[in-house]
């Protein structure tokens, strides 16, 4: 684990504060790194030792909490899983994520994302109301149809895809890789009901019909989700309810209750009087 | 100054939050709820939660919520009060099936039924889990439930300062939005405080940089005692340099520990555990055999054991841990699948927290607190992995089931304190560090994570301790001299750094106090000078009070309602 | 699903179009199309031979289909353009109107002159 020689690398960070400037403006500053060193930490150090003023989001610095994406080199990355040494560069550029306004510095506002998420219906829906509110037990799922949808549960709502794509570029109102490959996830839920639901709001203006399958979402996204993929799957689930050759499946059902067994290992008798 | 208000203020958006504000949305429509929290909802520290949380799920294959309970009293070092454990391995089964219905993509065994993997201190193989993801996926779902109701309003990126109280009654928040600037009262019947816990006093600790317990501080100035913070767990496998978690889940799969001799050297230690054995022991035992010189150098002085999973081959990896293999290739070049993993421990769990009863109620008035900011004395001293994210989801959902029928019945909204109050309350944000000081809030914070590492750590001793506080008391004297660089009220985060250290470092103080005074070992709470655990004098709990000289010691009994203390061997 | 069912006859439209068109340009050009791929035909295309073309009902349809997809594939594709404008949905209203008004005269206008043609014949 020896740590190779330090070597200083520039950054040139926009900078933007919302209560002195008018337009946004670069800065540049100088890094000591190592083999190892993530984007972040490079922030980091700048604002520790720099500049405190340099605004940016972060959290988990494992690629998990989805804070700190932006832009490095004109491409969308988490900051903390991106190397410095993947630039094979002595400078790098840091901009905000495009297509969105800018709060301060690298912070840019996420609530359209938030609300295009929304609006998908992005969550089970079923008929049995009664077991939804009081489970009595388990839906049974098989591995298989866990597979059906599973990577695009790992979708952590960063951004990237929608700072990558052309579509989310000019048209404002577009819902995006992230709220369809969602939307998809859910469909594609066996324990699900909301399909029909779901159908009648991604097929509207602004959404399936309209993504241009530049499948850049899929190439950015940090997590390996391929919202482009959900995208097509979307358009042919859509378009089966449309022309009505969609198959209906019920929705998984519970799981039976098995009896109980004797215990594997004995819990210790209790040593203090029961009442 | 503005005032919102809202009936339940859900002040911190992590698993314990987000539980409660569904609980609440889904038993009262009328309610009106507001999550409030530092960072945008789903940046929560509880996304990086990774192996699994505990429930009784397969009675039929010989598991029952008495064993779960025992494993959890024998954990905790027997601080831990009965009664809370029975109410919590009785109610999580339930959490596990509701996550399920709201979609979770729990991992299955071949017949579809949810499946279990084997966890530390745990008897049973009952860490339900998701892949290694399983705290990302159970916020995720609760997010996504969230989604479905209408009663709730989110305040994302609005850091909360001071909790106002009057007689002994919450009347309401001091928020700062850090995205608009504003400052403003927001104003509710109730709070359900769940902003986390501590470890970020640390320097090498598994949290984000955002987990700073700010919650825990601002209950603490409001008066609320906090209970047992010097129970502080390390979690064996922190990856070395950076410190981020790698899951128990990779040695409840089957991992093992390397010391630099090639020994398994957990033999020594817990031999019918082995890697499974509960945290602490795992932790010391790594320390110890680090201080004699058979850990790895580093040059950093993050010396380590290997964790070693390449006997379990790709496919297991791929399947069961692909985030510790990802974690691995991109923070440290390697692929575990080959090589084995650098770990040491690292400051992972705040096991005390807000003082709260069995319901999670604070000693005010319309306060509640859950998951990891609080302590409902669960976790005693030394907390089960696997037993937080289901703490989380237990008593996000009691607190919000207490929460919402309270606000049914009050009626009106209790007056807000007065006009100055609420103004020295926001001057403390804007006002408390100057413009002209000479300290940089950075460099205290560096100061204190060096002597939490230093001094405080898996090992304590009496004169190390001594000399900890002794440095915390002077970074606390040194504090209000420091100088934020950045003017502006829009995202200053370098405001933000400073009062987060100022949090820490209030609460650093409260560890290494409530350390000092127990006299003995028992869980994570490790004394070289008391190796011995002393069920005469210290079987009870530690509340500490906020007074200007520093905290103000109490203690309290262990509830206990099961079995008496007996030795704790594994 | 409206949406759907335009988008799926945009499609279709489309490969309607392809095919149409392909029919239309080989028979308009059938000497210089044709001649390209070593095929030899008697002469160039001629006044006469349109005008035997414009009598024959199969024809007829022909040149109305390729004028109704190729408008429909035409105006639903400038309609998608605009949707990435973004102009307030009042005035996407206004504009999908237009745009069908638009069609709706040409198809007219448009089926008028072949079918007066086929009928002047008669």
């Amino acid at each position: 684990m020896s740590s190779d020689a330090v070597k200083k690398i520039t950054f040139r960070v926009q900078r933007f504060d919302p209560e002195k400037d008018r337009k946004p403006h670069f800065q540049e500053f100088i890094v000591p790194v190592k083999r190892g060193t993530t984007v972040l930490e490079g922030l980091l150090y700048i604002k520790e030792n720099l500049d405190s003023s340099l605004a940016f989001r972060t959290s988990c610095r494992m690629g998990v909490c989805g804070s700190c994406g932006m832009l490095i080199n004109e491409y969308p990355h988490l900051a903390c899983h991106t190397q410095l040494e993947e630039f094979h560069a002595d400078r790098l550029t840091l901009k905000p994520l495009p297509n969105m306004p800018i709060i301060k510095d690298l912070v840019p506002r996420l609530e359209t994302l938030f609300e295009h998420h929304k609006s998908v219906k992005p969550y089970i829906i079923r008929g049995d109301n009664a077991e939804m509110e009081k489970p009595t037990a388990g839906y049974i799922q098989k591995p298989h149809e866990l597979d059906e949808f599973l990577q695009f549960t790992y979708c952590i709502k960063c951004g990237l895809c929608i700072a990558a794509c052309p579509t989310s570029a000019s048209d404002l109102a577009f819902l995006g890789p992230q709220a369809l490959g969602q939307a998809y996830r859910y469909c594609a839920d066996s324990r699900d009901e909301g399909q029909d639901q779901r159908y009648q709001i991604v097929e509207k203006d602004h959404a399936v019909w309209n993504c241009h399958f530049a499948a850049a979402c899929s190439e950015a996204c940090p997590k390996g989700v391929d919202p482009a993929l959900a995208i097509q799957l979307l358009r042919k689930g859509v378009a089966a309810k449309a022309l009505r050759v969609k198959k209906t499946t019920a929705p998984a059902l519970l799981a039976t209750s098995l009896p109980q067994a004797k215990p594997k290992i004995d819990v210790p008798e209790f040593t203090v009087k029961q009442k | 100054m503005i005032t919102q208000q809202h009936d339940v203020i859900v002040l911190g958006a992590g698993l314990a939050g987000l539980r409660a504000a569904v609980e609440i949305a889904r038993k009262n429509s009328e309610a009106d709820i507001a999550v409030v929290s530092k960072v945008q909802l789903m940046r929560a520290h509880s996304v990086c939660a990774e192996g699994g949380t505990a429930a009784v799920m397969q009675p039929e294959n010989g598991d029952s919520i008495e064993l779960h309970a025992w494993d959890t009293v024998r954990g905790a070092d027997f601080l831990c009060d009965q009664d809370v454990a029975m109410r919590f391995v009785t109610e999580i089964p339930g959490e596990i099936n509701l996550l399920e219905h709201w979609g979770i993509p729990w991992s299955r065994r071949p017949d579809g039924r949810i499946n279990q993997r084997p966890f530390g201190g745990h008897s049973f193989d009952r860490a339900t889990f998701a892949a290694d993801k399983t705290g990302f996926f159970e916020m995720q779902t609760l997010y996504d439930t969230l989604q479905k109701h209408a009663n709730v309003v989110r305040y994302d990126e609005c850091y909360v300062h001071a909790i106002l109280i009057k007689d002994n009654v919450f009347r309401g928040v001091i928020v700062w939005n850090l995205t608009s600037g504003e400052c403003f009262v927001l104003r509710g019947k109730a709070l359900i405080i769940a902003t986390g816990g501590a470890c970020r006093m640390y320097g090498f600790t598994t949290y984000s940089l955002t987990a700073t317990g700010d919650g825990m501080a601002m209950a603490y100035r409001a008066g609320l005692p906090l209970k047992d913070l010097e129970f502080i767990q390390f979690h064996p496998t922190g990856l070395v340099p950076s410190g981020i978690l790698i899951t128990e889940a990779a040695r409840g799969e089957g991992g093992y520990l390397f010391n630099s001799q090639g020994e398994r050297f957990m033999e020594k230690y817990a031999a019918s555990k082995m890697e499974l054995a509960p945290r602490d022991i795992i932790s010391r035992a790594e320390m110890t055999e680090i201080e004699n010189g058979r850990g790895y150098i580093e040059e950093s002085g993050l010396d380590y054991v290997h964790l070693d999973l390449r006997h379990l081959g790709a496919d297991k990896i791929n399947e069961r841990l692909p985030l510790i293999r990802e974690v691995a290739m991109r923070f440290d070049f390697i692929d575990p699948i080959f090589t084995p993993i650098p770990v040491r421990p690292a400051a992972h769990y705040t096991m005390g927290g807000i003082h709260t009863d069995i319901d999670g109620a604070t000693p005010v008035t319309g306060i509640w607190a859950a998951g990891e900011a609080a302590c409902v004395s669960l976790h005693g001293a030394n907390r089960l992995g696997s037993n937080s994210t289901a703490e989380c989801l237990v008593w996000g959902k009691i607190t919000g089931q207490k929460a919402a029928q309270y606000v049914k019945a009050q009626k009106a909204y209790a007056d807000l304190p007065s006009e100055s109050v609420i103004n020295d309350a926001e001057a403390s944000i804007f006002k408390r560090f100057t413009s002209f000081g000479a300290e940089s809030s950075y460099v205290l914070k560096n100061e204190l994570l060096k002597t939490m590492d230093t001094k405080a750590g898996v090992f304590r001793t009496a004169t190390e301790l001594e000399a900890a506080l002794k440095t915390i008391r002077d970074i606390k004297q040194r504090l209000p001299l420091v100088k934020v660089m950045d003017h502006g009220h829009i995202y200053n985060t370098d405001l933000l750094n400073a009062l987060e250290t100022d949090n820490l470092i209030e609460l650093s103080e409260v560890v290494v106090s409530g350390a000092l005074a127990r006299q003995e070992s028992r869980g994570a709470h490790a004394r070289r000078d008391f190796k011995t655990r002393d069920d005469a004098n210290w079987l009870k709990h530690t509340l500490a009070y906020r007074t200007a000289d520093g905290p103000r010691l109490e203690y309290m009994p262990v509830t206990i309602t099961m079995w008496n203390p007996v030795e704790r061997k594994y | 699903m409206k949406n759907t069912y335009l988008q799926l006859a945009q499609m279709v439209t489309g490969a309607l179009v392809a095919v149409l068109l392909a029919i239309h340009i080989t028979v308009q050009q059938s000497d210089v199309v044709l001649g390209l791929l070593g095929i030899k035909v008697a002469g160039p295309t001629t006044w006469g031979s349109m005008m035997e073309r414009a009598h024959q009902g199969s024809w007829v349809g022909i040149y109305i289909s390729l004028l109704a997809f190729g408008l429909f594939h035409a105006l639903n594709g400038f309609r998608n353009i605009l949707l990435e404008t973004n102009l307030s949905a009042s005035a996407m209203r206004i504009l999908t109107g237009c745009i069908i008004a638009f069609g709706v005269i040409f198809l007219i206008l448009g089926t008028y002159a072949p079918i007066a043609l086929f009928s002047s014949y008669r």
